[in-house]
């Protein structure tokens, strides 16, 4: 995911927008991609990860 | 009474004859009128239904009814609380078109059982996905120590009405450090308790696996009472836990022998500013702990938590970013549409990494 290029991130933004039903004006794209960016760069440290098939979700903790 | 005395004091007072809930109230409402101006942590004040609720207090006290631990002590809560008959804000603009709350959030209920007074509404970041305590709609919540400085966030009025002495105790919300923060930004304490302790139940979600809420005060003692008049299951909330109710307060009394604290390294450490170690040295000094513990996985806990926040916040304000999203903060507006992009796998690798670390 970190070997994005800028113009990924934006056709990712402008196609999920339009899938979405969101309408992105101009100015709020930068900052959209800043967000995008550093979620998929968070993402990346999970990617590393591998996990068993049986693996189960988290959705809770039990206190 | 000295605006700084801490709950226990207050309720001791109350509960002695010494002094009248309503003195209390409307010494804080009074305070709340004068300091806030510069510290804008309240959204909305509850003047007449505080001072009807620490009247009729003083009525069932002159009765010789028992008074709660909590008898008199005024409380604010971060306008994601229902607070009956106001709109629950949850720090947005969007949410003043919602009807005004049929009924107060449970933990409101259970703090008002145990005697405490609810005074208002706090301020907080839009929709708490904020760090900051800022807010355009309704201002920054700002710090008392330096009113040149912010609160810290999201719950920025939490943190700023207790500090600057307006209410020895707010409820806050943690998602992501939301109650830490601005109790470590405004030196006061703050208690983010186990997921599932505390009843969400009429509060404004923002991420349904990671939401928490709890107490901010500026004593441990005022921590514990406010608790334990707040824990217990709750059928309102399917998410509380079904646990009797456990006092902490007695715990106190104890010394810290046999307590296991340790200082937090690796991760934890990486980034924090000298005065910030120096800071965690010298408690831990006080407390004579020596022994260091590396949290596994926290960088990867925190990319999780990144990922699962932007993913469930996304979708739990979908509608809203289609139809106004011109009405949000521009920059929660930015976090909230990107993590509606984010790809599913990732999010369900996020959870699935929660429960194999």
């Amino acid at each position: 995911m970190n070997k994005l290029q800028q113009q990924d991130l934006d056709r990712m933004i402008d196609a999920s927008a339009a899938v979405l039903g969101i309408a992105i004006e101009s100015e709020w794209k930068p900052g959209i991609v800043a967000n995008l960016a550093a979620a998929l760069s968070a993402a990346t440290v999970l990617e590393e990860i591998e996990l068993p098939d049986e693996a189960e979700p988290a959705p809770t903790f039990e206190a | 009474m000295d605006p700084w005395a801490s709950a226990a004091r207050i309720a001791a007072a109350v509960a002695a004859g010494r002094t009248t809930a309503a003195a209390i109230i409307g010494d804080a409402l009074a305070r709340i009128a004068e300091r806030d101006k510069a510290l804008n942590a309240f959204t909305a004040v509850t003047r007449e239904r505080a001072l009807a609720k620490a009247r009729a207090l003083d009525k069932t006290l002159a009765q010789g009814q028992k008074p709660g631990p909590l008898a008199g002590v005024p409380f604010a809560v971060k306008n994601l609380f229902d607070v009956r008959g106001l709109p629950t804000l949850a720090g947005s603009k969007i949410n003043r078109d919602r009807p005004p709350a049929a009924a107060d959030a449970t933990l409101i209920m259970r703090l008002e059982a145990s005697g405490a007074v609810l005074v208002g509404a706090l301020n907080m970041g839009e929709y708490a996905y904020d760090f900051t305590g800022e807010n355009v709609h309704y201002g920054p919540s700002l710090n008392p120590h330096d009113v040149a400085h912010v609160s810290g966030g999201s719950s920025g009025g939490s943190g700023g009405a207790v500090a600057g002495g307006l209410v020895p105790i707010a409820l806050g919300s943690d998602t992501n450090g939301s109650i830490r923060v601005p109790a470590s930004f405004c030196g006061i304490f703050g208690l983010k308790p186990t997921y599932g302790r505390m009843s969400r139940a009429r509060t404004f979600p923002f991420v349904a696996s990671l939401d928490h809420v709890g107490p901010l005060a500026r004593s441990t003692r005022d921590l514990a009472l406010a608790y334990d008049a707040m824990q217990g299951p709750d059928p309102d909330d399917p998410v509380c836990a079904n646990r009797a109710v456990d006092p902490v307060m007695r715990l106190l009394e104890r010394s810290i022998d046999g307590v296991h604290i340790a200082v937090a390294s690796g991760y934890m450490r990486r980034g924090a500013s000298p005065e910030a170690l120096e800071a965690v040295a010298r408690v831990a000094k006080v407390l004579n702990v020596t022994r260091e513990v590396d949290i596994p996985e926290a960088a990867r806990a925190r990319a999780a938590a990144f990922v699962i926040t932007a993913a469930e916040g996304a979708a739990l304000h979908l509608e809203r970013l289609r139809s106004r999203a011109r009405d949000f903060e521009p920059a929660i507006r930015d976090r909230l549409i990107s993590g509606a992009m984010l790809p599913a796998t990732l999010v369900i690798k996020a959870q699935k990494f929660r429960l194999v670390s």
